[in-house]
């Protein structure tokens, strides 16, 4: 029973931040452009979340974030999660489900990861048609919505449970406790 | 030994899984989703979704506009600091086109609705009208006059009252060929007969020398009081009866006096380049009724009128039904 409430907590602490960028995403995105980039809540919100996840949740995670940028925004429905779930997967690979929380590292590494995602839907949106300039594309509005997101997503590392590490660490020790075990 | 090896077999095929599966099928669902998102039409289901996900969006976006509403403002500006040369001096070209743009328009929108306005005074009151535009006033700083843009070519003659949507601005007192000098009812010289609305108190609207006008002899028994609105009484057949002059500001009654002191305020003010009715005749129910003549040559406007209430020193006497003023009905 506590391990199921332990679950639940830290299911919703994915949740919550998530939810929270999906409103900002609606609400305030289209209010704000800055140098002619956006703010990317649901992006900021994957990348910052996946380092900590198993690689399979981080890229259901990255196609959740990602489908809902699509369907709330004018992007082809479909790209954005495609690349975030890939992002995701990858960040998550990367770390071994290691949550980085506010270091230089998981700031380092998500500002990649959103870079990532940024220039591919920039070049993915060069490719369809929907931008004009592949320069304007990567430079303009890729790169500055890199930095800008990258920006909303330093307190959503902040925000990672501090003891998510452990847990993550204590739910495949388990795992290889008992495989000690077994032999 | 074997039981051993088969364990370990049994137990590495449990192991977590890396998440592959759960990415390919992400990738996949996603693939599929731009494929049919590129192929279908606005109808298809994917369309429809985000449709539906916009739909349930609005809500937020509203509130969202109204949080932002400030950071808008910030973001613009960074965007104005960081703008080329080239970009601002393309935008402030392009400002002053459309400033100059937007100055048209305003006016041409001005001139329709003055011009609506017309119409519909001329339709209101039946109007045998000609239309003329205000192209000058007065050239010295003691007549109040302005110049119309049509004269005798077009049938206009000396005393023909004229007015714009507001109502009566004056009566021509000059005609050439091509032009005509209309006395503004503000002009000191100018008189006309005119009534209060609600009581059909009658009296003369005089022009003063500070550009206000009075209404003269109405006596004291009358009801009168500020706000009321004074009109023409159609007396001496130049204005057509019930067209607006002005409202009442003060309505003064001095003990034992056998008038009012009454100050109205101009409904109209004649502008340059704004459109006029030239009234060039007037129907039989535009003028008043026999009734309302003699009940205005009833009115004591003799010897007292100028020596109890007329502040202003004219002259005028007699009854109401031809004023005395040159230019005045």
């Amino acid at each position: 029973m506590p391990a199921m409430n332990e679950r639940t907590r830290s299911t919703a602490a994915r949740i919550a931040p998530v939810l929270i960028a999906f409103l900002l995403q609606v609400g305030i995105t289209p209010q704000i452009s800055l140098l002619g980039g956006r703010f990317n809540f649901l992006v900021a919100s994957a990348a910052a979340l996946a380092p900590g996840m198993q690689p399979g949740r981080a890229a259901a995670l990255g196609f959740g974030c990602g489908l809902a940028f699509d369907l709330t925004g004018s992007v082809p429905v479909g790209m954005t999660s495609l690349i975030l779930s890939i992002t995701c997967f990858a960040l998550a690979t990367s770390t071994q489900g290691m949550p980085l929380g506010l270091s230089a590292a998981g700031v380092r590494l998500t500002g990649l990861g959103i870079l990532a995602v940024e220039l591919a839907s920039g070049l993915g949106l060069f490719f369809m048609g929907v931008e004009g300039s592949l320069v304007q594309a990567l430079f303009v509005h890729g790169f500055v919505s890199a930095v800008l997101t990258t920006a909303a997503a330093v307190p959503l590392l902040r925000l990672t449970p501090a003891d998510t590490a452990s847990r993550g660490f204590s739910a495949r020790s388990r795992g290889g406790t008992r495989y000690k075990a077994l032999r | 030994m074997a039981r051993s090896t088969q364990r370990q077999t049994h137990l590495s095929n449990r192991r977590p899984s890396s998440g592959l599966r759960s990415l390919i099928a992400c990738c996949i669902i996603s693939v599929l989703l731009l494929t049919v998102y590129l192929r279908e039409g606005e109808g298809g289901p994917v369309h429809a979704a985000r449709s539906l996900a916009n739909t349930a969006a609005v809500p937020v976006r509203i509130v969202g506009s109204v949080v932002a509403t400030p950071f808008g403002a910030v973001g613009q500006a960074v965007e104005n600091l960081t703008a080329s040369q080239q970009t601002l001096s393309d935008l402030k070209s392009e400002n002053e086109r459309l400033t100059a743009e937007v100055a048209e328009l305003t006016e041409s929108k001005e001139a329709a609705q003055r011009l609506e306005d017309l119409v519909g005074l001329r339709s209101t009151y039946n109007l045998q009208s000609t239309a003329a535009r205000i192209i000058g006033a007065s050239s010295d700083a003691w007549t109040a006059t302005v110049t119309i843009d049509k004269g005798s070519a077009q049938g206009l003659a000396v005393g023909m009252a004229v007015c714009n949507s507001g109502g009566v601005i004056g009566q021509i007192i000059e005609v050439s060929a091509t032009s005509s000098t209309v006395r503004l009812i503000t002009d000191e010289q100018s008189g006309v007969s005119a009534m209060i609305q609600s009581s059909r108190a009658q009296g003369m609207l005089q022009g003063q020398a500070d550009g206000s006008l009075r209404l003269a002899y109405v006596t004291a028994d009358a009801e009168v009081k500020t706000g009321d609105i004074v009109i023409t009484s159609g007396l001496g057949g130049v204005f057509p009866k019930g067209l607006p002059l002005g409202v009442v500001t003060s309505a003064e009654r001095l003990p034992n006096a056998t008038y009012y002191t009454i100050t109205v305020r101009a409904s109209t003010t004649a502008e340059n380049n704004e459109e006029v009715l030239v009234i060039t005749s007037l129907t039989d129910d535009q003028t008043a009724t026999a009734d309302e003549v003699q009940s205005a040559n009833s009115t004591p406007t003799g010897s007292s009128a100028t020596s109890t209430t007329d502040t202003t020193g004219s002259s005028t006497t007699g009854s109401t039904d031809e004023t005395a003023s040159s230019g005045g009905e």
